[in-house]
């Protein structure tokens, strides 16, 4: 690939950086939308956890 | 008519896990689609007659363009659903949409500025396409703000699924902007019936990033409902199953 | 009637109610929601007069005149039914050529001695470029150009053929 075809005339610093700007827009979407999933997945399983001690501790005071 | 696999569908952990299953599917085929497009593209395709090197912004500009759109459309159409089924899903759906929409518009809106600055003369005009797109822009940010305004979820989705509807109308005044009015944004460039006005030398690429970035929001609308389901399923058995 | 079938009517009350008013709106808006108006709106009387508007056309073929040795441009914006002379100083995008669509923005000013009789005169502060939604590489475009640059050379001699006894 020649520098000629990466330059684009006079126009390669538009059309560079809308190809830029668009990776990393894409990129924050799959990294947002993992962190999402991911924090979510995390809170359940504290919710389980606090669910599952205080049935223990239900039970301790019972016996 | 037998509804009975989409009830099953509908059901929050077989949503989830078909959302899993897809992901994976989706986003690296993609991605590759998305690098092939973007390849030939810059370098492949010949250059415009009269724009020369810089309409190569069309294959991210008009696909970013298009979801802004398709994405608005889908959420509210999945905020009416969850609105009159009161189907939690739906709900779930359409509060997944409105990250991915909101960045397609932005991407949309920059790209657009960075291409009209070279050809136009100007990087913004008061166009009735560019003042509609914005319109929506504001909409997406006004779903997401109204979301974070309700601690209750059912609450959030039932005032945000107005809105969305409401936003709605917004759509068609977009796609017809170029039509209705004289402005400065060219017409469309892609026709479904009829012929494109793109030649066909150029046009693979677009297509091709079109359905990339379909399938890309489609990944990324796994993600989102996967993280919506959990929240709404607080105390579902299913969860342990599922999380552990 | 069920709750379900009072919630589809409200949906389809709200789509409805919104989409009137936007109609409405629209309609009335009708004017001003218009980007640039053409010469013909010109000469019709609806451009506004001693305020800055937006007057769209296409650039006169052999219009274009440079003054030499510093920014000064005149050109003439047609819609094929009446035409507008533009003067403008400064710079002007990449796409601006003679037969381009363009945008200017400016006042319509006194007409000078220099121009025809009946030319209106604009002066500029702004001139943007339009282009329109044909993409084609440049061989395409010259063979085109070409096809109907022949077929309106046939059409013409066949015209005259038909003229001729």
């Amino acid at each position: 690939m020649s520098m000629a075809a990466l330059q684009m005339g006079k126009y390669g610093v538009y059309v560079w950086s809308c190809y830029g700007l668009t990776l990393i827009g894409l990129l924050f979407l799959v990294f947002a939308a993992r962190r999402q999933r991911q924090h979510e997945v995390l809170q359940a399983k504290r919710r389980i956890r606090m669910a599952e001690q205080s049935q223990q501790t239900d039970m301790e005071v019972r016996s | 008519m037998n509804w009975v696999w989409f009830h099953k569908l509908a059901s929050p952990p077989t949503a989830y896990a078909f959302a899993r299953a897809l992901r994976p599917w989706l986003l690296w085929p993609s991605i590759l689609m998305m690098l092939w497009a973007s390849y030939a593209g810059l370098f492949v395709v010949p250059p415009d007659y009269q724009q020369l090197d810089a309409y190569r912004i069309i294959f991210v500009h008009v696909p970013a363009a298009s979801m802004s759109l398709m994405v608005y459309s889908m959420m509210a159409i999945a905020a009416g659903i969850g609105l009159i089924w009161h189907m939690k899903l739906a709900h779930a759906v359409a509060a997944a949409c409105v990250l991915p929409g909101t960045v397609f518009t932005v991407l949309a809106l920059a790209t657009g500025a960075i291409w009209g600055k070279p050809m136009w003369g100007a990087w913004w005009a008061w166009d009735p396409r560019l003042t509609t797109e914005l319109i929506l822009l504001f909409l997406y940010l006004g779903y997401m703000a109204l979301r974070a305004s309700f601690d209750d979820i059912g609450r959030a989705d039932r005032a945000s699924a107005v809105l969305a509807l409401v936003g709605l109308v917004n759509i068609p005044i977009i796609k017809y902007s170029v039509v209705w009015w004289n402005s400065l944004h060219q017409g469309k460039t892609l026709s479904m019936f009829g012929k494109s006005s793109i030649d066909p030398t150029m046009v693979a690429p677009l297509l091709v990033m079109l359905l990339a970035f379909l399938m890309f929001f489609g990944a990324i609308l796994c993600d989102g409902l996967c993280a919506q389901i959990l929240r709404r399923e607080r105390h579902a058995q299913w969860l342990l199953k599922q999380v552990s | 009637m069920t709750p379900r079938h009072r919630r589809m009517l409200f949906v389809a009350l709200i789509l409805l109610a919104v989409s009137t008013a936007a109609g409405f709106l629209l309609t009335a808006l009708n004017g001003n929601v218009q980007y640039n108006i053409v010469p013909s709106d010109v000469f019709a009387g609806k451009a506004p007069k001693d305020r800055t508007f937006r007057l769209g056309g296409m650039v006169e073929q052999g219009s274009v005149k440079r003054e030499l040795g510093n920014l000064q441009i005149q050109f003439v914006i047609t819609d094929f039914a009446h035409e507008v002379t533009v003067r403008y100083t400064g710079v002007l995008p990449d796409l601006f050529r003679e037969g381009q669509g363009v945008v200017v923005r400016g006042k319509l000013v006194e007409p000078t001695a220099d121009l025809p009789q009946g030319q209106l005169l604009m002066l500029a502060d702004e001139v943007l470029a339009k282009h329109d939604e044909n993409y084609m590489p440049p061989n395409v475009a010259e063979s085109l150009k070409k096809t109907h640059d022949v077929r309106r050379m046939q059409e013409s001699t066949s015209g005259s053929a038909t003229a001729a006894p």
